[in-house]
């Protein structure tokens, strides 16, 4: 997957007319992303709480490949495993590795950038060539050398990953912190003798979070899908535990004769990303008045 | 002629269904195939052949191209029985430490040099030589001294009698190569006395072979071969359904059988390489026989081979050699008892069961991860926890080789001979024992009298004891055999698909 | 002399090229350390298991031979040196110098990156504009929701069942053919090019038509634009030569972004298509721990990346001079 990034956005002006979920739910994308993340987010939820109809697990050879019906909606794997249980359970997998490598990478990120961006200099010098080493690294090669590196667990799949979207995150912070540094009421801060440092934190940060917010949706997405391909690539979350990417790679050989096997883990990794862009594009369009959305 | 008209309609429609841009930019030339009668016949294998060098070539596709252009002294049949090659079989003397081999007359190495007395002995002497660090030195341990008495017979002189040595002879690991070239351009350009004549090899992508017309045996099938490098199994099959490749050998059932249509033949053959789940004896969590013993009985074996191979495989024990093969109903628990299992539990004092790890290849064949995650379930129901830790194939390797893990889902190679399969396993002195964990006085006395003993019956009682000894002990839990299906297009005439896919009889194919 | 050295080094052009350096070293010393922290090493990926009947003194030859037994610090070093004397190493395993290697290598992954953005930018522009053309209606609508459906599929899903459908109901598979490079074939080079560009080319199409999309929204709002319609200058003229021109600053930086991870990034579907690319050979490197292989590629890939982005800044320069000043 190739990563992207979004263009730094200018500070929105702090005023806003309504709340913003409700500003969401009238947004077209929005709506609709709210709708599937939460779909998909409660999935997730029941698969990591353990409430699923099937022990995603559990074997039951007798039950072998069997094509979806009433008992098993997604049908059964070679092992009688119940598919949608396992669907449910890879969610689950794939939104806590995103979410923790995102929130990783977004807090370590957004420090740094704010530090390169209000310090300017020498840390902003070194700064910049440490995200420039990142970014220059073609990144699902980076994430699979981390991956193969470490001991194979979850925790490493997500340092993995929150390595590779670290620089973005450093970027999207230090752009407006250059233009925040200079805006009145940071200078006005600045005199009347607040720290530098609690400035930053206590006004420069507030006014960047709708650029943040819009960022850590549309990186949880690419979370997904990269956390989803280094599976893949067999560098992902170890078995027995459920994976969305491992479900599709093992589900290929298997699909001439069952082809739910691929459609299950398939149209759910799709729907869920599907789901966090339409919600991040909502949420850029709502927080963002110049992305032109709908107005 | 319609062929080719209906192959140009489809093209059409192919890229019409792609529609882009490029599509109009893109002619539809090339892709049907205008393969001629005498080949090339394309050979899809899964990874590159990268060791050039026949003796030390490890990785099962460099052994698969070398064997079509090395030739060794001797042969396997389809019963993995010693036969001529180079060389007929060779007179033994009375003591059973001299053998006397008679090379057929006439042949020559592909550059055009006599294949003689010399070659053989420079061959051997070099697998030999430490430095050379070929794979075959320990097999050939026995060897004292070669001498070449004359230009058509070597002499091999022994310390100790061998009855693996004729199988040892065999295969690409002691092919004899030219004594006049030096390895270090053999390992670029191979020269042999095989079928077929290495051309050129483009890294990564394909080996191109052509037929060598003074071949001993006679004139072979096709003018050339191309072994062509296709990683990904589902491409595979597609090029094998779009006719881009006319042979390939896959290790799972359905990717074989979804490459089956009009054009594709898929036969299925036995392997010798077994599947297992390693203990460790000396480690601390399986030095009691007891809890070795649990897990021998709280497994299915049918039940793996169900789950992990799809039904394609059969229940094994230790030894596969088909001359000496082991019979899987004798160990304890030949079928999977529980009770069996929690009373060797309690006999062990851990009656609520134990928990240990197994590491587990990535990478480095299919089954695998399946093997464990089914054996993790089984063993769940007699209270033993089993932890899977999986690892990238070198990491799984230097781990496996250093010995340092308590059990390990494996697949072993194993070779015509039993002594060559097992004695660096089991004997106190061999390479690997660190790596199987489990040796005795008994074992060590059987092998040695193993590999001394000539008589086939009496060898195969030896074999029998050792195999039932590693069973009892439960060493290991010998699982399954697998097989191989070799997917050939119906254009490849004459090929004969025999156990653990070797092929050899690639000289014979023809295309149509 | 002090001040002109002073005004060299803080001149931009200079300080972009010193942080192209040293973000070159950057990415070697990482990956040099990634490499050394992997397990395994080239002795136990070419041996095998059969590695455990080498012998003390054999296996010390070998790591003398792969150079494993030096120091860290000697071993980058002398890999170092090699690169500015144009040595970027030996590969055993291929038999060929890793510079001969990347020759055949990088054309095959520059044409699919370029194919990949040519086919992004004439799906993505225009998809942006019709987008743009007014924003919340259907055709927005549409246009957004497309994009955002093939910005979710994953490549190697809809590489693999792209190419397996075609295989299987048309018998049409170009990339079951040895690769034809550009020179030597071309029709057939183009048809093994087609899936893995359309896939890749689908995919980043749908960045570059937001991008597209919000420039053209953004510029529409200011106020030249503006003055220059009430002073009556037709709509269609005004969107060519103002609208469009300023828009292409922000689609000229995200395309040379996109084409830069191109470059790396196509390891997936040069793997799914049996591309003989770049990303493939790192891949393959790292496998059989060919530590020079991998280091020497992932350098090269580096410099394309830098030499992208300055390409990028340059053009933006020169669009915008204002740039200069920041």
């Amino acid at each position: 997957m190739s990563a992207l990034v979004e263009q730094p956005v200018a500070p929105a002006a702090p005023v806003r007319r309504e709340p913003v979920l409700r500003a969401l739910v009238r947004n077209r994308s929005g709506l609709i992303g709210t709708v599937l993340t939460l779909i998909v987010v409660a999935t997730a939820v029941a698969g990591l709480a353990g409430a699923l109809p099937y022990d995603p697990s559990a074997q039951d050879v007798a039950a072998a490949l069997q094509s979806p019906s009433g008992g098993h909606w997604f049908g059964t794997d070679q092992f009688g495993r119940d598919v949608f249980s396992r669907v449910a359970s890879g969610l689950g997998s794939s939104l806590l590795v995103a979410g923790v490598s995102v929130a990783v990478s977004g807090t370590l990120g957004v420090v740094l950038g704010i530090l390169a961006g209000y310090y300017g200099g020498v840390m902003d010098r070194v700064i910049g060539v440490l995200t420039n080493v990142l970014f220059a690294f073609p990144s699902l090669l980076l994430a699979l050398a981390l991956a193969a590196t470490l001991d194979r667990s979850r925790q490493t799949v997500s340092v993995a990953i929150a390595v590779v979207y670290l620089p973005i995150f450093v970027r999207v912070a230090r752009g407006p912190v250059l233009t925040l540094r200079s805006a009145d009421y940071v200078t006005a801060a600045t005199a009347i003798g607040q720290r530098r440092l609690a400035t930053l934190f206590t006004h420069v940060l507030p006014n960047m979070r709708s650029i943040i917010v819009v960022q850590v949706t549309l990186t949880l997405s690419w979370a997904v899908l990269t956390e989803a391909s280094l599976s893949f690539l067999g560098f992902g979350t170890p078995p027995p535990a459920a994976s969305l990417g491992v479900m599709v790679y093992d589900a290929r050989t298997l699909s001439s004769i069952a082809p739910w096997l691929l459609a299950g883990p398939g149209i759910a990794l799709i729907v869920f990303v599907i789901g966090l862009n339409m919600f991040g594009a909502g949420l850029r369009d709502v927080l963002d008045p110049r992305s032109g959305g709908r107005r | 002629m319609l062929r080719r008209h209906r192959r140009t309609l489809r093209c059409l429609i192919a890229a019409g269904t792609a529609a882009t841009a490029l599509a109009t930019a893109t002619a539809c030339s090339g892709t049907a195939s205008s393969r001629g009668a005498n080949g090339p016949l394309v050979f899809g294998i899964s990874a590159d052949a990268t060791q050039l060098l026949p003796w030390t070539a490890t990785a099962v596709q460099s052994q698969q191209v070398l064997g079509q252009v090395y030739s060794s002294l001797l042969d396997l049949d389809s019963e993995l029985v010693p036969v001529d090659g180079l060389a007929e079989l060779p007179a033994v003397s009375k003591d059973g430490l001299s053998y006397t081999f008679t090379l057929k007359s006439g042949v020559t190495f592909t550059d055009g040099s006599a294949l003689d007395s010399t070659d053989v002995k420079y061959s051997i002497d070099k697998i030999l030589s430490p430095g050379t660090k070929a794979v075959a030195r320990t097999s050939l341990s026995a060897v004292q001294r070669v001498t070449a008495p004359d230009a058509r017979h070597v002499v091999i002189k022994l310390r100790a009698p061998d009855a693996s040595l004729l199988t040892a002879l065999t295969g690409v690991n002691t092919a004899i190569l030219p004594s006049g070239t030096s390895l270090d351009r053999l390992k670029s350009k191979p020269v042999g006395s095989g079928p077929y004549a290495f051309e050129n090899r483009t890294p990564n992508q394909s080996i191109t072979l052509v037929r060598n017309a003074d071949y001993f045996r006679g004139k072979p099938g096709l003018g050339s071969l191309e072994f062509r490098v296709i990683q990904d199994d589902a491409s595979m099959v597609s090029a094998l359904r779009s006719g881009t490749v006319d042979m390939a050998i896959f290790d799972n059932s359905v990717t074989a059988k979804s490459a089956k249509s009009a054009d594709v033949t898929v036969h299925t053959v036995d392997q010798l390489d077994y599947h297992a789940l390693q203990l460790r004896a000396d480690s601390s969590t399986f030095r009691n026989k007891d809890v070795r013993l649990a897990v021998q009985c709280a497994i299915d074996r049918e039940q793996v081979v169900k789950t992990a191979a799809l039904g394609q495989g059969d229940v094994a024990g230790p030894i596969t050699s088909p001359a000496y093969a082991s019979d899987p109903a004798a160990r304890p628990c030949p079928a999977r008892d529980l009770n069996a299992a929690k009373k060797h539990l309690a006999d062990a004092g851990k009656p609520k069961g134990f928990t240990f790890t197994a590491i587990v290849p990535q990478g480095l064949y299919s089954s695998a991860a399946n093997e464990a995650q089914n054996i993790q379930a089984q063993l769940a129901d007699a209270g033993i926890t089993m932890k899977i830790e999986t690892l990238d194939s070198s990491a799984y390797v230097d781990r496996w080789l250093a010995g340092t893990f308590d059990a390990a889902i494996a697949l072993n190679g194993a070779g015509a001979d039993p002594a060559t399969t097992y004695t660096r396993y089991f004997t106190s002195g061999g390479n690997f024992n660190k790596v199987a964990g489990y040796h005795s006085a008994s074992l060590d006395k059987l092998f040695t009298e193993g590999i001394a003993t000539t008589d086939p019956a009496a060898r195969k009682a030896v074999y029998q004891k050792i195999s039932r000894e590693l069973e009892d002990q439960a060493a290991w839990i010998w699982l399954y055999t697998g097989r191989s299906y070799i997917a050939a297009n119906t254009r490849v005439n004459g090929f004969q698909p025999i156990a653990d896919a070797d092929l050899q009889s690639l000289w014979e194919t023809k295309v149509a | 002399m002090k001040s002109t050295l002073r005004h060299l080094t803080g001149h931009p052009v200079t300080r972009r090229l010193g942080e192209a350096v040293l973000t070159l070293l950057g990415v070697s010393v990482l990956t040099f350390l990634l490499l050394r922290v992997l397990p395994g090493d080239q002795i136990t990926a070419s041996y095998g298991i059969d590695a455990g009947d080498l012998t003390g003194s054999q296996l010390a030859q070998l790591r003398a031979y792969y150079g494993l037994d030096k120091p860290l610090a000697e071993q980058f070093l002398s890999w170092l040196g090699g690169v500015f004397t144009g040595n970027l190493g030996y590969s055993s395993n291929a038999g060929q110098s890793v510079a001969d290697m990347t020759a055949h290598a990088l054309p095959v992954t520059l044409e699919l990156a370029v194919l990949a953005i040519v086919l992004a930018l004439v799906i993505g522009i225009p998809g942006g504009l019709i987008a743009a053309s007014r924003p919340g209606a259907l055709r927005d609508g549409v246009a957004q929701s497309a994009s955002l459906l093939v910005l979710s599929a994953p490549v190697f899903l809809t590489g693999t069942v792209l190419a397996g459908v075609l295989a299987d109901s048309f018998g049409w598979n170009p990339n079951g053919e040895t690769f034809a490079p550009l020179t030597e074939d071309l029709p057939l080079n183009l048809q093994q090019m087609l899936l893995p560009a359309l896939v890749l080319g689908v995919s980043i199409a749908s960045p570059i038509m937001q991008t597209t999309r919000t420039a053209i929204l953004d510029i529409r709002s200011e106020d030249f634009i503006r003055t220059a319609r009430a002073k009556g200058v037709p709509e269609r003229a005004l969107h060519v030569r103002h609208v469009l021109r300023n828009a292409l600053i922000p689609i000229v930086t995200m395309s040379g972004l996109q084409f830069g991870f191109l470059l790396g990034g196509a390891v997936v579907v040069e793997q799914i298509f049996s591309l003989p690319g770049i990303g493939r050979q790192v891949l393959l490197g790292m496998g059989q721990k060919e530590y020079s292989v991998v280091q020497s590629t992932v350098l090269v890939i580096a410099v394309m990346f830098v030499l992208v982005n300055l390409l990028t800044d340059l053009v933006y320069r020169m669009v915008d001079p204002r740039v200069w000043s920041r």
